[in-house]
């Protein structure tokens, strides 16, 4: 199967998502959503031990890697405004789990 | 959970039952002796310079420093400080404490710049070895909580923004009843965050 050619508008969109900025702070996170040190971490797919470094301060706290910046930044958008994504779209993106649904 | 919050005198003063209680915990006894070593090393007036700092080449407020980033910095230059000592800026600071004219001695001046953050270092590979190896099986340091362990799979060398050096990060496989593991299989750690898991025998 070969593969589909970009448009420009395609092109264009792949290059702004690229070198796009978007991240958010776990401590902004936490500070908006009521959510555990553990929700943050299956966000992330981090460890919850890793997390708490990103909350410790001093010697001991860690600095998130951008790419978990941008998993939070995505998932407090998705907060923010899943009520606004038409249904199909938001099954595509997110479908349920498949596991334990038939024991 | 949230962070840890650490009281400060002002608060305790606010808060009557904190002054009146007949017995302080150890945890209590423990913090106000915290807050006061930060007091007495100048700590706390180091982290306010850093949140406060304006030149040519470094402002606080330009760049947003947050309190986590100003207490890394202010680790950092302590580190520098402990690592660059000088045998004659010593001698002239211990003359100056035993005459008492503190605040007459030369400032400092041996701290030096850090290498530039994100170039390899020119000696790779031949820099410090790893200390774990792969199948190696770990932990993650724990401040007091259940933390998450596995097995080494893999390590890279990358800059650690914390040190302000390169070091090496290992890649955890997470054992199956570590408590991460009902969501991420791997996650990474620095070496300086783990340490070997001893297997400790329940029977």
């Amino acid at each position: 199967m070969n593969p589909r050619p970009l448009t420009d508008r395609e092109q264009h969109l792949i290059d702004r998502y690229s070198y796009c900025q978007l991240g958010m702070t776990p401590q902004t996170f936490y500070a908006k959503w009521h959510v555990s040190q553990e929700a943050i971490a299956a966000i992330c797919s981090r460890s919850t031990s890793t997390v708490r470094c990103w909350f410790r301060r001093g010697r001991s706290y860690r600095r998130p890697t951008p790419t978990d910046l941008r998993h939070l930044a995505l998932m407090d958008f998705l907060l923010d405004h899943f009520e606004q994504i038409p249904p199909d779209l938001s099954l595509a993106l997110c479908p349920p789990r498949q596991d334990k649904t038939e024991v | 959970m949230s962070p840890p919050l650490i009281p400060n005198e002002q608060e305790c003063s606010q808060m009557p039952p904190c002054i009146s209680k007949p017995a302080i915990t150890t945890q209590a006894l423990h913090q106000i002796g915290y807050q006061q070593a930060l007091k007495d090393f100048a700590f706390n007036d180091l982290l306010h310079q850093l949140k406060t700092y304006s030149d040519a080449s470094f402002d606080a407020a330009w760049v947003a420093l947050t309190t986590q980033e100003a207490e890394t910095l202010a680790g950092i230059l302590i580190q520098t400080l402990s690592a660059n000592l000088n045998g004659n800026l010593l001698a002239a600071y211990l003359d100056a404490t035993r005459c008492k004219t503190l605040g007459t001695v030369n400032p400092l001046t041996s701290l030096q710049l850090p290498p530039p953050a994100t170039e390899l270092p020119p000696t790779f590979p031949d820099v410090e070895l790893p200390r774990y190896l792969y199948g190696d099986r770990l932990r993650w340091i724990s401040n007091g909580e259940i933390t998450d362990w596995g097995t080494a799979i893999g390590r890279f060398y990358s800059f650690a923004p914390h040190r302000c050096c390169w070091q090496w990060c290992y890649l955890i496989w997470l054992d199956a009843d570590s408590p991460s593991a009902a969501w991420v299989k791997a996650d990474i750690a620095w070496e300086d965050d783990i340490e070997p898991l001893e297997t400790e025998e329940t029977l």
